[in-house]
C-alpha cells in the first residue's frame, strides 16, 4: 500500500512531464502577451481541477467555483494592502479561508443531491457575483472593503517570482501541488470513502463512512483549489474586477470540466486551455472570440452524449492503445509496476510518505474523535434482542411490536413481500427510525439514535439487496474502505482485508476494479466487506437474490462458516427457503409487519400459519 | 402551515424595509417590484412546464429567448411590420426549443436530471455564441408600442408592457393549470411528471407529449425574451444568463408547482425592489432572488435525510 501511494501511473508520469515541460520551456519561449495567457490558463487549470474532482469522484456538481476564486482573490488583495504580508502568506491564508467557505457550501449538500444541489451552488454563485460587483476588490483604499477610486496601490508578487516568466513558473508549481493533493486524497481513505458515497450513501454509511465529514471535506478541497487559483489570479493581474467572477463563468468552468474530461489531469488542462487560450487564438486570427462559445457548447453536447470521459478520456484511450501496440500489452503492466516500487523504496520518499499519511489521517482522526467510543473485542456472545419494535410511515404500520431474541449464530428472517423484513433490518442499521421499542445487543442499545456509521464502527455489518461495490475501486480497496475509519494499524487492516478475501475466495481478484466484476464476484466482495474489522452482527438482505443454484450453495457454505471465522452473529433475509433451512438454526417469520412465528427453523416452517402466509398453502378449515 | 410562514415573513420584510417611509413610496417600489418579479416568474414558469413533463431543466431557456428577440429586432431594423417581428421572435424560439427537444433531448432520456440540465447548457452556449457572433456588441434598443402608453397605479406610471408581462405571468399559470387539469394531453403530462417509466408502460405517447411540452416552453421562452429585451436590456449575454434568477423562481416552486413559482418570482421582485429603501442593502439588491431561493430550498428540505438512492430530493 505504501508503495501504491507513490506509484506513478503512465498518465501520472505524462502529467509530471507535462508540468516539467511547462515549467522549463514555456516561460522562456512565450512572448509577454502569451505569458499572461498561459499564467491564467495554469490558474484556471487549478480551479477546474477542484470542480472536476467533485464531479468525477462524488458525482456532485458545484457551480460556485469562480465565486470561490473571487473569495480567494479578495482575501489576497485585502491582506496585501492591509498588512503588506509576503505573497506566499496571503496565498496560504486565502486557500485556508476558502476551505471554510467550501465547508459552508457543503451544508446544503448534506440534505440535497443531484440537480437541487447544483442549483443551490448556482444560487451561491449568483450571490458572490453581486457582492463582488457591488463592493469590488480592495486596491489599497481605506476601510473594510478597501476600495479607492482612481489607480490602486501596487501589489507585491512573491519575491522569487517578480517577472511574468517567473510568476508563470510559480503558478505551475502551485497548480501541480494542487493536483498532487487531490491525487493523494484519491489514493487514501478519503478517496475510498468518496467512491462509496458516490455509489450509494446508504452503503457508505453502513460501511462506517462518516458521510457528512467526507462530503464536507471534499467541498473544502474543492474550495482550496478555487481559493488558491483566485489568489494566484490576484497576483498575476495585481488587481481584480467583479466582472471576472460572474455566476455564468462558474457555470462555464463546470461545463468545460466535463468537456475536457473530469477524470483526468489532462481534462483540466484542456478545459482551461479552451477557456483561456482558444478565445485568444480566435482573436489573433481576427475572428470573433464569441465563436468560442459555439465550440464550448458543441463540445459539451458531444461530451455529455457520447464521450462521458471527455476529450481527455479519448486522448488517454488512444495513447493507451498506441502504447500497447508499441510495447505489447503484457510488458506494460509489469514495467510500470516495478517503476512505482522503485520510487517507494528510497528513504526520502519514505519520509514523504509518512508525512503525507499523517496529514491525510486528519479526517480519519476527526472521525475517531467524533466516534468517541472505543473498539471492542470481536464477536458477539450475547443475544440480539429486538424489543417491541414498531415503525410507522404516516398511517402505514410497517412493523407492529415485533419482538424476538436471536441467540443462535445464524438466524433467518422470512416473510412475503412487504412483510417488513428489510424495514426491520433498516431499523437495526439506523436508516429507519422506530417509533417504539428498541434493539439491544451486548449491552448496547443500537436504536438509541446512534447514526448508521457509528453502528458500523461498533461492529454492525450489512449487505443490501443490490450488491453495493464501488465501481472505481478495486476489490481490495472496496473491502479496505470498510475498516478505514477503525483505529487499527495499517498493517493490521491489510491483514484483515487479505484474510477476508481469502475466506470468500477472491484473493486472486484483489486488484480487479469493481466495474469489471460479475454479480457473484460483487456479492462475494460484499460478504468480505462484512467480515473485516471485528464484526459483531452481520446482516444479509437477500444474498442469494439473482444467484444460480451453485452460487447459492457456495454462499450458504460461506455463511455457515462465519461464526467460526469471526464470532459474529448473522441475520439472513431470503426468499430461498432451502437456503434458510440449510443455514439458519432459528427463524423469525413476519407478515404485514407482525411476527407470526419465531423459533427453530424446522418448527417454524412446519407451522400452518407460516405455510398459509408465506408458502401459499391454505389452512384446512377448522 | 407553509402559507402562514410565507405571509408572516413577507409582512415582516415589507414592514421592516418600509418602516418610517411614506406609504406612497412603498407602493411605488412594490408595483415596480411586481413588474420585475413577473419577468422572473415568466422565465421560471417556462422552465417548470418543461421540467415537469420531460425532466429537463432547460438552461437554454434564456438563450432561446435572446435569439428570438434579436431576430425580432433585426427584422424591425429592416422595416418589417411590428406584429410580424413579434411573431418571428416566438417562432424562432419555438423552432429552437423543438429542435433540441426532438433531436438532442431523446439521446439523454435515461440520464440523471443533472446531466440533462448540463447538456442544455451546451445548447445555450451554442446559441449564445452564434447570436453574439451575428450581432456584435453594440448598444441596441428594442421597444414595443405598448411602452408609450401607460396607466397610473398608486401614483406610479406603469407602462402597458409591464402590465402585459404581469398579466401574462398570471394568465399563463392559470391557463396551464386548466390545460393540465382539463385536457387529455394535460392528463398525460401530469402522468409523465409523476412517473415516467410507468407512464411509458401504460402506453402514454411520451415523444408526442414531450414535443408538446418543448413547444409550449419554447413559446413561453420567446415571449419572455421579448419582454426582457424590451424591459431590461437588449443584450444576448444578459438575456441568456437571466436564466439564473429565473431558476431561482423555479426553485421556489420546487420545479413543480406553477403557482408557487409565480408567487416566488413576484415576491423576489418585490423584495429586491424594496431593498432599495435600505441604505445598507441597497447595493446588493439583486442578491435577493438567490438568497430567497436558497432559503426556500433548505426550508423544504428540513428534516429529511439522504440515505437511500433514488430520485433527487427536494
Amino acid at each position: 500500500m505504501k508503495n501504491d501511494l507513490f506509484h506513478i501511473t503512465p498518465s501520472g508520469r505524462a502529467g509530471l512531464l507535462f508540468a516539467l515541460f511547462a515549467f522549463l520551456v514555456v516561460p522562456s519561449v512565450a512572448g509577454s502577451q502569451w505569458l499572461n495567457i498561459f499564467t491564467s490558463t495554469a490558474i484556471f487549470t487549478l480551479a477546474v481541477a477542484g470542480v472536476a474532482f467533485m464531479y468525477a469522484r462524488l458525482g456532485m456538481v458545484s457551480l460556485t467555483q469562480v465565486g470561490l476564486m473571487g473569495v480567494g482573490g479578495w482575501i489576497t488583495l485585502r491582506l496585501n494592502h492591509w498588512l503588506d504580508l509576503p505573497f506566499e502568506v496571503s496565498l496560504i491564508a486565502s486557500g485556508l479561508t476558502t476551505v471554510v467557505f467550501g465547508w459552508l457550501l457543503a451544508l446544503p449538500a448534506l440534505r440535497l443531491r443531484g440537480l437541487y444541489l447544483a442549483l443551490v451552488t448556482l444560487m451561491a454563485a449568483g450571490g458572490f457575483e453581486i457582492v463582488f460587483a457591488t463592493f469590488q476588490f480592495p486596491n489599497g483604499g481605506a476601510g473594510f472593503w478597501g476600495v479607492q477610486t482612481g489607480t490602486g496601490e501596487d501589489f507585491s508578487r512573491p519575491v522569487i517570482a517578480q517577472s511574468d516568466a517567473a510568476y508563470l513558473r510559480f503558478t505551475i508549481v502551485v497548480a501541480t501541488l494542487g493536483f498532487l493533493i487531490i491525487e493523494l486524497h484519491r489514493r487514501l481513505a478519503p478517496g475510498r470513502a468518496w467512491a462509496l458515497i458516490r455509489r450509494s450513501e446508504a452503503a457508505a454509511m453502513s460501511a462506517g463512512v462518516n458521510v457528512t465529514l467526507y462530503k464536507t471535506w471534499a467541498f473544502g478541497i474543492s474550495g482550496l483549489m478555487g481559493g488558491l487559483a483566485g489568489a494566484l489570479l490576484a497576483g498575476s493581474l495585481g488587481l481584480l474586477d467583479g466582472g471576472t467572477f460572474r455566476a455564468s463563468e462558474s457555470v462555464m468552468i463546470f461545463a468545460l470540466a466535463v468537456v475536457g474530461g473530469a477524470n483526468f489531469w489532462l481534462g483540466a488542462v484542456i478545459a482551461a486551455s479552451l477557456f483561456r487560450i482558444l478565445p485568444a487564438l480566435l482573436n489573433n486570427w481576427g475572428l470573433d472570440a464569441d465563436l468560442s462559445f459555439v465550440i464550448f457548447g458543441a463540445g459539451l453536447l458531444h461530451a455529455v452524449i457520447t464521450a462521458p470521459d471527455g476529450i481527455a478520456g479519448q486522448v488517454m484511450d488512444l495513447s493507451g492503445k498506441l502504447f500497447a501496440r508499441v510495447t505489447g500489452a503484457a510488458g506494460r503492466e509489469g514495467g510500470t509496476r516495478s517503476a512505482g516500487d522503485g520510487v517507494g523504496s528510497n528513504a526520502l520518499s519514505r519520509v514523504l510518505s509518512n508525512f503525507t499519511l499523517t496529514l491525510l489521517q486528519i479526517p480519519v482522526q476527526l472521525s475517531h474523535a467524533v466516534m468517541g467510543s472505543k473498539m471492542q473485542a470481536s464477536g458477539l456472545d450475547a443475544p440480539i434482542e429486538v424489543r417491541d419494535v414498531t415503525v410507522r410511515f404516516g398511517g402505514v404500520v410497517a412493523l407492529n411490536k415485533v419482538d424476538a431474541t436471536f441467540t443462535k449464530p445464524i438466524s433467518g428472517i422470512i416473510g412475503p413481500n412487504g412483510a417488513g423484513k428489510t424495514t426491520l433490518m433498516n431499523v437495526i442499521s439506523g436508516f429507519v427510525m422506530n417509533t417504539q421499542g428498541a434493539v439491544h445487543a451486548d449491552g448496547v442499545t443500537l436504536t438509541n439514535l446512534m447514526p448508521p456509521h457509528r453502528r458500523g464502527h461498533w461492529g454492525l455489518r450489512r449487505s443490501f439487496q443490490k450488491e453495493e461495490i464501488a465501481d472505481d475501486l478495486t476489490v481490495g480497496e472496496n473491502v479496505l474502505a470498510q475498516v478505514d475509519a477503525l483505529p487499527l494499524s495499517r498493517g493490521r487492516k491489510q491483514q484483515e482485508v487479505a484474510r477476508a478475501l481469502d475466506f470468500v475466495g477472491m484473493t486472486d481478484r484483489v486488484g480487479k476494479a469493481g466495474k469489471d466484476l460479475n454479480s457473484f464476484e460483487r456479492r462475494l466482495t460484499d460478504i468480505a466487506k462484512c467480515l473485516v474489522g471485528h464484526p459483531k452482527i452481520i446482516m444479509f438482505d437477500e444474498p442469494a437474490g439473482g444467484m444460480s443454484v451453485e452460487e447459492t450453495a457456495i454462499l450458504g457454505g460461506l455463511i455457515l462458516k462465519i461464526h467460526d471465522y469471526c464470532g459474529a452473529k448473522t441475520l439472513v433475509i431470503d426468499h430461498d427457503v432451502d437456503l434458510i433451512s440449510r443455514v439458519c438454526e432459528e427463524t423469525l417469520v413476519l407478515d404485514f409487519g407482525e411476527r407470526i412465528a419465531f423459533g427453530r427453523t424446522a418448527d417454524v416452517l412446519a407451522d400452518p400459519k407460516v405455510r398459509a402466509a408465506y408458502l401459499g398453502i391454505e389452512e384446512p378449515a377448522a | 402551515m407553509n402559507w402562514v410562514v410565507y405571509v408572516v415573513v413577507m409582512i415582516t420584510i415589507v414592514s421592516f424595509l418600509g418602516w418610517g417611509k411614506p406609504g406612497k413610496i412603498i407602493g411605488l417600489f412594490f408595483v415596480s417590484g411586481l413588474a420585475v418579479g413577473s419577468l422572473y416568474a415568466l422565465g421560471g414558469i417556462g422552465m417548470v412546464v418543461l421540467y415537469r413533463a420531460t425532466g429537463v431543466l432547460n438552461f437554454a431557456n434564456g438563450a432561446i429567448g435572446a435569439a428570438g428577440v434579436m431576430v425580432a429586432w433585426q427584422l424591425g431594423q429592416w422595416g418589417v411590420w411590428g406584429p410580424a417581428t413579434w411573431a418571428a421572435c416566438i417562432l424562432v424560439a419555438l423552432v429552437l426549443s423543438l429542435g433540441y427537444g426532438r433531436l438532442i433531448a431523446p439521446r439523454l432520456a435515461w440520464r440523471e436530471p443533472v446531466v440533462k440540465a448540463v447538456a442544455t447548457l451546451g445548447f445555450a452556449l451554442v446559441i449564445l455564441g452564434i447570436v453574439s457572433f451575428l450581432w456584435i456588441d453594440d448598444p441596441r434598443r428594442f421597444s414595443l408600442p405598448t411602452d408609450k402608453t401607460g396607466v397610473y397605479i398608486l401614483g406610479l406610471r406603469v407602462t402597458v408592457t409591464r402590465l402585459i408581462a404581469f398579466g401574462a405571468s398570471i394568465g399563463i399559470v392559470v391557463g396551464i393549470y386548466f390545460y393540465l387539469g382539463r385536457t387529455q394531453i394535460g392528463l398525460q403530462m401530469r402522468a409523465l411528471a409523476n412517473d415516467r417509466d410507468l407512464s411509458a408502460l401504460i402506453g402514454i405517447p411520451i415523444l408526442r407529449i414531450e414535443t408538446i411540452a418543448w413547444g409550449i416552453s419554447g413559446v413561453i421562452a420567446g415571449f419572455t425574451g421579448l419582454m426582457f429585451g424590451d424591459l431590461i436590456r437588449l443584450e444576448p449575454s444578459v438575456i441568456t444568463f437571466m436564466v439564473i434568477p429565473s431558476i431561482a423562481a423555479a426553485v421556489c416552486g420546487r420545479l413543480d408547482n406553477l403557482a408557487l413559482v409565480l408567487i416566488g418570482g413576484l415576491s423576489m421582485g418585490v423584495i429586491e425592489s424594496l431593498l432599495t429603501l435600505s441604505p445598507v442593502l441597497k447595493g446588493v439588491r439583486p442578491i435577493a432572488p438567490f438568497v430567497i431561493a436558497a432559503l426556500v430550498l433548505l426550508w423544504f428540505q428540513r428534516g429529511t435525510r439522504l440515505t437511500f438512492d433514488g430520485k433527487d430530493q427536494a
